[in-house]
């Protein structure tokens, strides 16, 4: 059980953070130094066991016996390493975002929690341990996207979030039972190691649906968009590293089981869709982390596509580069909003480029999720767009990738382009300039990795990824077409972005509201979940109203058994005449009854 | 041979005769440290359990011209039960504090509550069962009747009328099980060794009876009907023992009813349909309460049909997957009304359509109320998720892919129930001015509650190696 010394740094300064006094930086200064040696912990973990695999057994009774397993492979370090990268320039870039006093200690706690359950669930090597970790992700979330509860929206984003993965949540635990009850093992690698059978299919497709909410894939996608209402840390921490990742981490871990299921067409399919819906709301959205959050499902989506093609290690490399360049995009967008006194709306945000640093940093991130060679997400695109062997596949990738460049290129340009007054200059120059270091440095050095996580596509295919592996992967190549067009497309996107709302000054859609409806059809899934819970909610009407009935129906039961005793205790009068005649009639009947 | 429930019966009655005869003074003190003892002496037992250090079975002449002693055994599943009953019974005792000037004879009840359900799930036998059943129903009927809210004149009536019913096909059950074993008896075991001796026919009836006592007390659907009200209007600590511990009576009754009888295993399949159809419209009926009391009543309504769902399972995981339930249930439930208790102490409603912020000043509650939601809906690390996962084992390899539908209910339920959270708690429109600060004793009741429900669900080898002996 060595490698649960990663997450016990964490653990530690969320409580010692939890019991600081909110009013200095204290309490976010000891989570970041916290975070840091988990970081240090993490490498060394790494370099010490790597390759090993724990288990304890945690109970046991009758045939069932729950271990506690972790396991440090390839893939396991890969996400541990990535989450404990992340979580120092998260806890950061909190420091100088976190300006209510009273609310820093539970903030950090808030957030030491969940990046410790994310690096718990990087390590698990069975469904015990994921499940846990999975659980504790649902709930730090639900906790950190309500965190301004008292904000008229955050309430309704957190239940719309805990919601959607309580339904994954049951998904999971329902897959577990089935997975028990086939193999006696929840053990990943046993499982994996043990011949498939047929019942394999539907607690692989459950396993799916809580993917699916997790990493916000339609139809679950919704609850991602409305989860900006938390406060920025924590979007750019859930969007990069944490949460969404869980879900495609999963499935690129069983991707064997899924590729013997024959599943990975399904897998493919909805994540085709879900990087269409992402792309195409996201060109129509105003809000800024909105824009990012459609953004992030696109990803998502190319992910789940790259894993449907069973190109693993592209999936992988696009999986690292994500995580650098969505990071940075939502410290950015956090950065600006502070400046611009939490404006949202991006043509209410001004001077974007007023903080030359900030500004610099931002164009890494957005050149490499538009897919500019050589930033991470050329690599991680092109790679991608190498593995589809379909045409149709490759098309329709290609087409997302254009509508990404010029969603990314728009919200780079419209705040850029809003115009200025005379005494607004003055104000913003300073608000930028007077911006907290911690809110810019992180930046920075987010944009170096963009740079530097671009090599992963060198390094990655030399990694020994057994322990995985039990069928050839597609391997990670990149082809000079697909190069050519990725760039052709990234630049499509940028002139196009560029004409329509810089040169053309474009403010939006609204002469075309057929169009407009369906590229943002957000509001149409909203819509049908609004549908769905209507009708169940009628349904408890109607089963209150049985129910109330049914009470009624009882207690009359009741009142009548007592009207019947009050009629027959009339007859009880005392009068002996009419006993007599009572007695008469009796023996009367008795004659009767006996002689027929 | 430590004699480990004698001791216990015995320290109950102490304290209920200090009660008595002491009056208000030192009620709380006494109570509780004569709760304590018991608790000590339980968790000896768990220590104790394999080396044989304690009498796993007590036993006292008594009508021995019927065969009946006052027989009790320490089984596994009896300590389980007990040790839930005790930390529940605390946990309300506690949270009631040592102000109301009645403390005295709220505390007794509370005793007399205690002594009745461990007699309950330690009796050997279907006499004894009989008796503490009516005791525990007594001393509820008089918690609500004395101490309840509003409309308690009904609410305990209408508990009152069914739980005498329920009491009535128990005995006429019992009966008739003692006059179709080959030597008349009561003795659980020796029923058990020679059930199938008994003509089908009648054993048929025996269950249908006794199924129908124990559903009105878990409660199932349709038998439920006393049940939103006398959640309702019990006060706090009375709802906190009636859905922890008492509805675990008929709940316990029904596990020892289903591997007593052999006709069980042909009529398992019915009566899981009844449990599922149970947790579904309990789930939707919880949906239209405005009352959270009343919503937590209908998902303690939920869980009662997970329980019985395990048990119909007949198999081991579901047998000691729906002992477990009963254990993470009792605290999760408890908790739930412990804090909305709290809440109602804190801004005089409990009312969801008034009831607005209560996170901004009653914060204790508040954070206790999303725990419990939390332990209801099965998160790994409370006690809920391992008995879920026993259950759920249990019923999928007994009924195949059906055995997983009433997971689908949780999800209603926890969907519910954020709903009620974010509408009550969270969302500080028309935030409603607070009348009572949530006092020391209060939040020491939720902080039993939560450390149990943790305990159990982080350690649960604990009481899970028992059974393994």
């Amino acid at each position: 059980m060595f490698p649960l010394i990663v997450i016990a740094p964490l653990v530690l300064g969320g409580f010692v953070s939890l019991f600081m006094r909110g009013r200095s930086h204290a309490a976010g200064w000891t989570a970041f130094a916290f975070s840091i040696a988990s970081l240090a912990l993490a490498s060394y973990a790494v370099v010490h066991s790597f390759g090993q695999a724990y288990a304890i057994t945690w109970f046991a009774i009758g045939g069932l016996t729950v271990h506690m397993a972790l396991s440090m492979y390839t893939l396991n370090t890969l996400l541990l390493i990535i989450v404990a990268l992340i979580t120092p320039f998260i806890m950061l870039y909190s420091i100088g975002y976190m300006d209510v006093p009273s609310e820093r200690p539970r903030f950090f706690f808030e957030l030491s929690i969940f990046a410790a359950s994310m690096m718990l669930f990087a390590i698990s090597a069975n469904f015990i341990a994921m499940f846990i970790a999975w659980e504790l992700l649902g709930i730090t979330s639900y906790l950190l996207i309500g965190f301004w509860y008292h904000r008229e929206r955050a309430p309704y984003a957190a239940r719309k979030s805990i919601t959607t993965i309580l339904i994954g949540d049951i998904a999971m635990l329902s897959a577990m039972v089935l997975i028990w009850n086939s193999f006696h093992t929840f053990n990943f690698y046993s499982i994996m190691a043990s011949p498939y059978t047929g019942a394999m299919q539907i607690p692989l497709l459950l396993i799916l649906a809580a993917v699916f909410t997790k990493s916000a894939q339609f139809p679950f996608h919704e609850w991602l968009a409305d989860a900006m209402e938390g406060p920025t840390p924590v979007s750019a921490f859930l969007h990069s590293s944490t949460m969404v990742k869980a879900g495609v981490f999963l499935v690129a871990l069983l991707l064997p089981l899924f590729y013997e299921a024959h599943l990975l067409y399904v897998i493919l399919a909805f994540g085709i869709a879900t990087a269409f819906i992402g792309a195409t709301n996201a060109i129509a959205e105003r809000h800024i982390k909105k824009i990012l959050a459609y953004s992030t499902m696109e990803d998502l989506g190319i992910i789940l596509v790259a894993l449907g093609l069973h190109a693993f290690l592209a999936a992988m490399l696009f999986f690292i580069v994500q995580t650098f360049y969505k990071a940075l995009l939502f410290m950015s967008a956090g950065s600006i909003m502070k400046a611009n006194g939490d404006a949202e709306n991006i043509y209410l945000i001004k001077g974007s480029t007023k903080n030359r640093l900030l500004f610099v940093s931002t164009l890494f991130g957005v050149g490499s999720i538009a897919g500019i060679f050589p930033l991470g997400g050329f690599f991680g695109k092109v790679a991608i767009d190498s593995a589809a062997s379909n045409i149709y596949v490759y098309a329709l990738l290609t087409l997302v990738e254009l509508v990404s460049s010029v969603y990314i290129f728009r919200w780079l340009f419209i705040p850029m382009r809003n115009p200025l007054t005379k005494g607004m200059d003055a104000e913003l120059t300073s608000k930028y300039g007077n911006m907290p270091k911690t809110m810019v440095y992180p930046l920075a050095a987010l944009a170096l990795l963009i740079v530097i996580s671009a090599f992963a596509y060198a390094y990655l295919p030399n990694l020994p990824f057994a322990g995985t592996s039990t069928n050839a992967y597609a391997p990670l190549h990149i082809s000079l077409m697909a190069a050519s067009i990725e760039t052709i497309m990234a630049l499509l996107g940028f002139s196009v972005a560029y004409c329509v709302y810089v040169k053309m000054n474009l403010r939006g859609m609204s002469s075309h509201a057929a169009l407009h409806a369906l590229v943002y059809n957000s509001v149409a899934v909203n819509w049908a979940y609004s549908i769905i819970a209507k009708a169940f909610y009628e349904l408890g009407g109607i089963i209150n109203s049985f129910d109330y009935a049914l009470y009624w129906f009882i207690v009359m039961g009741g009142d009548g058994t007592v009207f019947i005793a009050e009629k027959l205790r009339r007859i009880i009068n005392g009068q002996i005449n009419t006993y007599a005649v009572a007695f008469a009639a009796g023996i009367i009947l008795l004659v009767i009854i006996i002689t027929l | 041979m430590i004699q480990i429930l004698f001791i216990s019966f015995i320290t109950i009655a102490i304290a209920i005769a200090a009660n008595i005869v002491f009056g208000r003074r030192h009620s709380q003190h006494v109570s509780i440290a004569a709760l304590l003892l018991v608790l000590i002496y339980i968790s000896y037992s768990i220590s104790a359990f394999a080396s044989g250090g304690i009498a796993l079975s007590e036993s006292l002449p008594y009508i021995s011209s019927l065969g009946v002693s006052l027989h009790f055994t320490l089984t596994p599943i009896s300590i389980m039960l007990i040790t839930m009953s005790l930390i529940v019974t605390l946990a309300a005792m506690v949270w009631q504090g040592f102000r109301s000037s009645n403390t005295h004879s709220m505390n007794s009840l509370l005793l007399l509550f205690e002594l009745s359900a461990i007699g309950l799930f330690a009796s050997a036998n279907l006499f004894l069962f009989y008796i503490f059943w009516d005791v525990g129903v007594i001393a509820v009927f008089f918690i609500i009747r004395s101490f309840g809210s509003a409309s308690r004149d009904v609410a305990s009536k209408n508990f009152l009328i069914y739980s005498i019913f329920a009491s009535a096909l128990l005995l006429f059950a019992i009966m008739l099980i003692y006059f179709y074993t080959p030597v008349g008896s009561f003795n659980i075991s020796y029923i058990t060794a020679h059930s199938s001796e008994i003509p089908t026919a009648i054993q048929e009836s025996i269950f249908m009876l006794m199924f129908m006592a124990f559903a009105i007390k878990m409660p199932i659907f349709p038998f439920h009907s006393w049940m939103p009200n006398a959640y309702s209007n019990a006060p706090t600590s009375g709802s906190v023992v009636l859905a922890g511990v008492l509805s675990k009576f008929g709940a316990y009754g029904m596990l020892v009813l289903f591997y007593m009888l052999p006709v069980a295993e042909t009529l398992n399949e019915y009566i899981y349909a009844i449990a599922v159809i149970s947790i579904f419209y309990a789930a939707f009926a919880a949906m239209k309460q405005n009352d959270l009391k009343k919503m937590a009543g209908y998902t303690s309504m939920v869980e009662s049909g997970i329980i019985l769902a395990g048990i119909t399972a007949l198999n081991y995981l579901g047998k000691y997957g729906s002992v477990y339930m009963m254990l993470a249930h009792g605290f999760t439930i408890a908790l739930m009304f412990i804090a909305i208790g709290s809440i109602e102490f804190a801004y005089g409603t409990r009312s969801l359509s008034i009831l607005r912020g209560a996170v901004s000043s009653a914060k204790s509650a508040s954070y206790s109320f999303m725990f419990s939601i939390f332990g209801s809906t099965g998160m790994p690390l409370t006690a809920g998720f391992v008995a879920e996962l026993m259950i759920f084992i249990g019923t999928a390899s007994a009924f195949g892919l059906y055995g997983i539908i009433p997971l689908i209910g949780v999800i209603l339920v926890g969907a519910y129930m954020y709903l009620a959270a974010s509408r009550s708690i969270m969302s500080t429109k028309e935030k409603l001015q607070e009348v009572g600060i949530i006092s020391k004793p209060q939040k020491a009741a939720m902080a039993i509650a939560i450390a149990a429900i943790l305990f159990f669900g982080i350690f649960p080898f604990i009481l899970l190696n028992l059974v393994r002996i």
